[in-house]
């Protein structure tokens, strides 16, 4: 985790300030970004009241209810959003800049887990920060917007209070709003909701006792045709494999199988 | 974290969070989240919700616009279309529940947050007032109202239809002019009565301050409704013509003049214009085609300000052209002939074809979608 903030122009002479994370990470934090946190720009302002000789000194700011990981997220976020105190660009410069934070924006929503969403929606809401409260909202709207509404209780948690003969009566009120409405399994729903998982090559393993044994029935040796060829080239388990088949007949069309 | 204490997190989003998120969904998700619970059913089924979901929506600028189109098997079929596409395709449409009897139709009389006010073809027939939001698919049929041809006698009766701001209420206004001899057209002021959607009552109009002077309105072309207030061409007994305004909060009546340019004038309506009005005006000359003229009020209220616009042969070029309204960017809106729509920039004075659309009863209004009605019971508003 980084702890200063890149500033492409050292020699300017924008104030920073420092925010503390829940996690007791310290962020040195341009002012004129930090000050899109309503939460903060309001603590700021009432230490300024309170203390004159408090501006340019080391005030700390804490926020006890904002992950380090979570604070990266917004600050970069709020880096991309036009700056107030910016010296006003021309159209290209504009364009330009407009076109970045849509391929950030684009970026930052691929690779985020429901979980995050909802720590950036929160922390953006302690925040103050209306910016990415609404970039974030209208990221969790455009994820639930044409779900069926069983996916939309599994997401929020939410418990069903309508009484089976309620929801059923506004079902058929509402019938033309149900239509076409995506309907996810709750499997699929799972699958999305957990992390991923990945497969790593364990690489080459030696000593293993007790060897593995090549079934009877593959076949072995060097190919008839070439002697060059050895086989097999690839092995894998065969024998007591788990697999699904229908009902009407068995893998091998014997009355029964093992 | 495991799954389920992540989910008791979300649930844990304080109310405004959700309430902005369903701001987002489009009408059809918005409704199926109601059914998620019954505490999320009465976060968006409130009456704070539905105008901060309207207030989003008139910001999204997606710039709707409401048409008539052809009828399908003598069903109306209204479309939706974004203005700034620039194909002007259809981005939704609505087909009207509404069956008239006695071969009659359902004309739209105006539209304002996402409701669209209609009336039953024959504008004596006193039933058939209906406020309708296709959106979520609810209507309210207004109750019959007070005065009608039993009552009153023939006239040529007008509907306007607004929102009051101040009194967070819906309002259409019915104006009867009642008909005298051809030589004393306007023998009486005309009778008004105003329908309040808080109250679900027609009231007649009779205190002496909100009277509307001697005057009668002529044609059935809906009034603009701009800054409040229903704007109307009326005309006096001696048959000149200025612009009847109906303030919808203090239901009052005023004046505001309109140009006088030699020659015959006929104006044919007033249209909404930015957040003024503009009027749509054929002058009549000897030895000379018609012109047709399009003035704007630069300062709303100014009768000094009223500046011309647009001004061509009348059939300059096509069959038949036709002045309907403005599009949010300036541009006019013109219906050639059979029922061309197009568009008209006021600085390039280039015109640009939209699309085809039904010749008969073009109605077209700037829309925005809402969820309106939302919160009213079955029994008030009925889902179809």
């Amino acid at each position: 985790m980084s702890n200063t903030s890149e500033n492409p122009n050292p020699s300017s002479s924008s104030a920073k300030m420092t925010l503390k994370t829940s996690d007791n990470e310290l962020f040195e934090v341009e002012e004129a970004v930090a000050m899109k946190f309503c939460t903060v720009k309001q603590y700021f302002e009432d230490e300024k009241d309170s203390d004159v000789a408090a501006r340019g000194s080391t005030t700390v700011i804490p926020l006890p209810n904002v992950h380090s990981a979570v604070l990266t997220m917004l600050i970069s976020y709020g880096k991309k959003l036009p700056q107030s105190n910016a010296v006003a660009d021309n159209h290209e410069e504009e364009e330009t800049k407009k076109k970045e934070r849509k391929k950030y924006e684009q970026g930052l929503l691929k690779n985020l887990m429901p979980g995050e969403l909802l720590d950036l929606i929160s922390a953006a809401n302690y925040l103050d920060f209306k910016e990415g409260l609404e970039f974030f909202n209208q990221a969790l709207a455009d994820h639930i917007q044409n779900k069926s509404v069983e996916y939309v209780r599994k997401f929020f948690g939410i418990k069903n209070d309508y009484e089976p003969h309620e929801e059923e009566k506004y079902r058929e009120e509402y019938a033309w709003a149900f239509e076409g409405i995506e309907c996810w399994l709750i499997g699929e729903l799972k699958q999305f909701m957990a992390k991923t998982k990945t497969l790593d090559i364990a690489g080459t393993l030696l000593g293993i006792k007790p060897a593995l044994i090549v079934a009877s029935f593959s076949v072995r040796g060097l190919n008839s045709l070439d002697s060059n060829i050895l086989k097999p080239e690839m092995i894998a388990p065969g024998e007591n494999i788990l697999a699904a088949w229908i009902n009407a007949i068995g893998p091998t069309g014997l009355d029964s199988n093992t | 974290m495991s799954d389920s204490e992540k989910s008791i997190r979300w649930g844990s989003l304080p109310d405004e969070i959700l309430t902005h998120i369903f701001t987002f969904l489009p009408i059809k998700s918005i409704i199926i989240c109601t059914s998620v619970s019954k505490t999320w059913k009465s976060l968006i089924q409130n009456p704070t919700f539905i105008p901060t979901h309207l207030r989003h929506s008139h910001n999204k600028n997606q710039n709707l616009f409401l048409l008539l189109s052809l009828s399908r098997n003598d069903k109306q079929v209204y479309t939706l279309h974004k203005e700034d596409d620039p194909d002007f395709i259809v981005y939704t449409s609505f087909e009207s529940p509404f069956h008239a009897p006695q071969h009659g139709t359902y004309n739209a009389r105006g539209t304002c947050n996402g409701l669209i006010c209609l009336s039953y073809s024959f504008p004596n027939h006193a039933k058939g007032i209906i406020l309708w939001n296709p959106c979520v698919r609810k209507f309210l049929q207004l109750p019959y109202p007070n005065v009608t041809v039993d009552t009153h006698g023939a006239s040529c009766t007008s509907f306007g239809f607004g929102f009051d701001p101040k009194t967070n209420d819906y309002k259409v206004v019915r104006i009867l002019s009642l008909l005298g001899s051809p030589s004393d057209f306007v023998k009486s002021r005309p009778v008004v009565e105003v329908y309040s959607l808080s109250t679900g009552e027609w009231r007649m109009l009779s205190a002496s301050a909100s009277l509307p002077p001697m005057c009668a309105i002529i044609s059935s072309v809906p009034p603009a409704f701009a800054n409040g207030a229903l704007h109307w061409i009326a005309f006096t007994n001696d048959n000149k013509p200025f612009a009847l305004v109906f303030d919808l909060g203090d239901e009052v009546f005023r004046q505001i003049l309109l140009p006088e340019l030699p020659g015959q004038m006929i104006w044919t309506r007033l249209s909404v214009y930015g957040n003024s009005i503009a009027g749509f005006q054929i002058t009549v000359g000897i030895d000379q085609m018609p012109q047709i003229n399009i003035w704007v009020m630069k300062e709303y209220g100014v009768a000094s300000s009223w500046t011309p616009f647009f001004t061509a042969d009348f059939n300059f070029g096509e069959a038949f052209v036709r002045p309907i309204g403005f599009r949010r960017n300036g541009d006019a809106l013109f219906v050639f002939g059979e029922g061309k729509l197009v568009s008209w920039n006021p600085e390039s004075k280039e015109f640009k074809y939209l699309r085809m659309i039904g010749g008969h009863g073009t109605f077209i209004d700037s829309y925005i979608e809402s969820l309106v009605f939302l919160d009213k019971a079955a029994n008030v508003a009925v889902t179809y």
